[in-house]
């Protein structure tokens, strides 16, 4: 009835920053995802068509997960459809808490991994991982979580205004944030933009046309945009 | 000279004939834009031809996990039985290019819906895709309703799960059976939009 493993598409692993954490602090956690050759996975919002990647912990009493971070996507096109998603081995960063108690010493903490891969059709997967968390004096880094933290957006920390005009998002663009006309717009909720339509900049304002049937807008919208070789995280006020 | 006229007023034909199909696309609370296409069993059909009568439109790839989802549970028939029976025509379309998933022969497709009774009105035919893309068809399944009077009330998902997985069909919320109910009981959609969720169509 239920959907057993079946890692057949893509390689699962899991990595924490510090294998020892104080009481009452966090470390990070990152799930490795590496699709079989010629396949690839969705991001947070998987575009046109596509499942983004989920993960479903298991907490311990007291534990949680307090921020997550996805690396940034490829634009993923064929025929028309747009997707945002990974081919090479790339990973989701949670920020995880324990509680403030030094009486509990370890933490053991499930997840179940699950997930879309698609070549020319679509495989579901599904995988369960592990981390073992020791409480105590909180260790160094591990060198080798050092080596794969990175490829991630740069957060703009103050929000863009927006307002919504015939059938397009209009963002205001803050004076620092100095965007080419290949700026891509990209919500980290699917549904709303219109994923192949063209973007422009109008009078320092982003114009990023909705989707035909998109689904109501919410007052905050976290998005990525994509400029060449750079990337931000804004979160949008209507 | 005058053969450089003669192009001159082609290409503008054409351009202007590609504006009116592009501009020719489904919106929701307007009339669905009307097409005509081939079932497999030769038989053509027109959305017009349908006037009068709730339409379902159902986009469909056999080879698609999430269709399979739908068709191994037999949740998609037990749909199209219910909503058949009470006068709804259901099309299923498929807009898979040639050479691409999902673009069976009519043999082959006439075996899948016999293994799997399905109870669809119809199976048409879209290698082109222009009706997909008429109706931004984006998945599959992807859904659409349109009232007796031709109007587009519902486009999206079949429900509220986005899963390949069986076991949440029914805990998801069918976005379609409310519909419908609502609609027959002559009451107003209350859900008419929702991101559908599913294999890309094979444009």
């Amino acid at each position: 009835m239920f959907m057993a493993n079946n890692n057949e598409t893509a390689e699962i692993s899991v990595h924490s920053m510090h294998h020892t954490v104080a009481s009452g602090e966090s470390t990070w956690i990152a799930i490795g995802i590496e699709p079989k050759k010629g396949w690839h996975t969705y991001w947070a919002n998987p575009g046109d068509a596509g499942l983004a990647t989920t993960v479903e912990w298991n907490l311990p009493k007291g534990v949680s997960i307090t921020d997550t971070i996805w690396q940034i996507p490829e634009i993923i096109e064929t025929d028309g459809i747009v997707s945002y998603g990974f081919h090479g081995k790339h990973y989701i960063f949670y920020k995880i808490s324990i509680p403030d108690n030094p009486e509990i010493q370890n933490f053991e903490i499930p997840a179940t991994v699950k997930w879309l891969a698609c070549k020319e059709k679509c495989l579901p997967g599904k995988d369960s991982v592990k981390i073992h968390l020791f409480s105590g004096t909180q260790s160094e880094i591990n060198k080798n979580f050092s080596d794969i933290f990175g490829n991630i957006p740069t957060r703009i920390n103050k929000p863009l205004q927006a307002s919504i005009e015939e059938n397009c998002i209009r963002i205001k663009l803050s004076d620092d944030l100095n965007l080419s006309e290949k700026a891509r717009f990209i919500p980290y909720l699917e549904g709303i933009t219109d994923n192949s339509a063209i973007q422009y900049i109008q009078e320092r304002s982003l114009v990023v046309p909705l989707d035909a049937f998109h689904t109501e807008i919410p007052k905050k919208l976290k998005a990525l945009i994509l400029d060449n070789e750079k990337a931000y995280e804004v979160l949008v006020i209507f | 000279m005058n053969s450089f006229f003669g192009i001159l007023a082609m290409i503008a034909f054409s351009f202007a004939l590609t504006n009116l199909i592009a501009q020719n696309k489904a919106e929701i609370d307007k009339p669905a834009p009307d097409f005509e296409l081939t079932d497999v069993n030769d038989t053509k059909h027109k959305l017009s031809d349908f006037h009068g009568k709730f339409v379902v439109l159902e986009w469909i790839n056999f080879d698609c996990p999430f269709v399979k989802k739908h068709y191994d549970s037999e949740n998609m028939q037990k749909l199209q039985e219910k909503y058949t029976s009470q006068g709804v025509v259901w099309l299923a379309i498929c807009s898979s290019a040639p050479g691409k998933e999902g673009n069976l022969s009519k043999d082959e497709i006439k075996k899948r819906a016999a293994t799997y009774k399905a109870k669809f009105t119809a199976y048409l035919i879209d290698e082109s895709g222009d009706i997909g893309r008429m109706y931004s068809a984006k998945t599959t399944p992807h859904m659409y309703i349109i009232d007796p009077q031709g109007k587009l009330i519902y486009a999206g998902a079949i429900d509220s799960i986005r899963s390949t997985d069986k076991a949440d069909i029914d805990k998801a919320e069918n976005y379609i059976s409310k519909a419908l109910n609502e609609a027959l009981a002559g009451k107003s959609v209350s859900t008419k939009v929702t991101q559908p969720y599913g294999c890309s169509v094979k444009y």
